[in-house]
């Protein structure tokens, strides 16, 4: 098992800045014709100005753009994308650029082996343009406040009563502390992934059969395997990438559709349903066309 | 129930096969963690269709505890 951990003092909003260079100089896309930039990140450069706002400045973009941040995780891909769409069908935008990823590892307690294990920091740059074909299909997406306390940032809100245990030593972690409850997010995702693809494929009018790639949230090996077993789906439509990255949080399902490229497991006009679930706890799912 | 025991070790690399029986105490168990809870957790989903909370897999102590409650769980459905 592989992963990536940030140093020390970097932050989201710095491997934004690394990554949105590197596709520029990468693609054949102007920073110039950029006009909406959404930076997907549970952790902010600060509370204010926006983090996309001084990325911005920093990425020289225009100034004549809207800049949003979506705070959200491992269901903060799906949800920007969501976003880009509205913003293009609504003729806000027309060329958008997505910065997904997390530094995860700074919520993580030295010591919490378990989700040091798994966790992984990573960032990515998506750009959405505007174009006669409709590439990104309908959306299903859910939210349940009422399993927050199953995943959630402790220490990271002032008015909650600190309590000098060893277990939350919001001091030394100043971005707070990852709690997860494996059990209850493993009964969530089992509950709500099936349910959230099977309601888009009727939107779609689709069947399984006709997806040629599932591309979910790399939670974990086993909610991953649990999924493409209980959802009856052939391994070689299963992408999977945890082994070289560990949850990148919003980055997994960027990263696995790039590699999935790569890889040639996916290729131009291929039908891949995209999902992802997590903290909220919150989900949300779609169908890309590549 | 030899069954489920079947599957449970079918799951469980690290556990010896033969080795459990309905009267095993999950907490004798040699590396019993809170990993096999997940596992159990998602053959009870998989293989018998039932949802289990976290919650309810932490009360169960045996083996046949676990068989019990999935049993339990698949009746009342």
């Amino acid at each position: 098992m592989e992963r990536h951990v940030a140093a020390p003092n970097e932050i989201p909003f710095d491997l934004a800045i690394k990554t949105a260079e590197k596709f520029f100089s990468e693609h054949n896309i102007a920073r110039k014709d950029i006009d909406f930039l959404i930076f997907c990140s549970l952790i902010r450069e600060r509370q204010a100005p926006t983090t996309a706002c001084l990325l911005q400045n920093k990425l020289g973009l225009s100034t004549n753009i809207g800049a949003i941040d979506v705070p959200m995780g491992c269901s903060g891909y799906i949800y920007s994308l969501a976003l880009a769409k509205s913003l293009i069908y609504g003729g806000i935008a027309k060329n958008i650029l997505i910065l997904a990823g997390d530094t995860t590892t700074k919520f993580l307690h030295p010591e919490d082996h378990t989700l040091r294990f798994l966790i992984g920091d990573g960032m990515t740059a998506t750009s959405v343009q505007y174009t006669s074909e409709e590439n990104i299909n309908s959306f299903v997406l859910g939210n349940d406040g009422a399993g927050a306390e199953s995943l959630i940032i402790k220490g990271s809100n002032p008015r909650e009563t600190i309590t000098p245990e060893k277990d939350i030593e919001t001091t030394a972690m100043p971005y707070g502390k990852l709690i997860m409850d494996n059990a209850d997010v493993l009964s969530f995702a089992l509950k709500v992934v099936p349910q959230m693809v099977n309601e888009l494929l009727q939107k779609e009018h689709l069947a399984m059969k006709d997806i040629d790639l599932f591309i979910f949230h790399q939670a974990s090996r086993l909610v991953l395997e649990t999924l493409c077993k209980k959802m009856n789906i052939a391994e070689e439509k299963f992408f999977v990438n945890i082994q070289h990255l560990g949850n990148t949080s919003s980055a997994t399902i960027p990263i696995a559709i790039a590699d999935a490229i790569t890889a040639e497991r996916a290729k131009k006009g291929d039908k891949i349903v995209i999902a992802g679930f997590g903290i909220g706890l919150s989900w949300g799912s779609t169908i890309i066309t590549l | 129930m030899r069954e489920f025991i079947q599957k449970l070790e079918a799951e469980f690399e690290d556990i010896p096969k033969g080795t459990l029986t309905p009267s095993t105490k999950l907490k004798d168990i040699e590396g019993w963690g809170s990993m096999h809870a997940l596992i159990v957790l998602a053959l009870a989903d998989t293989e018998y269709n039932v949802a289990l909370k976290g919650e309810e897999l932490k009360k169960a102590e045996s083996i046949q505890d676990l068989f019990d409650l999935i049993q339990q769980k698949k009746a009342s459905k």
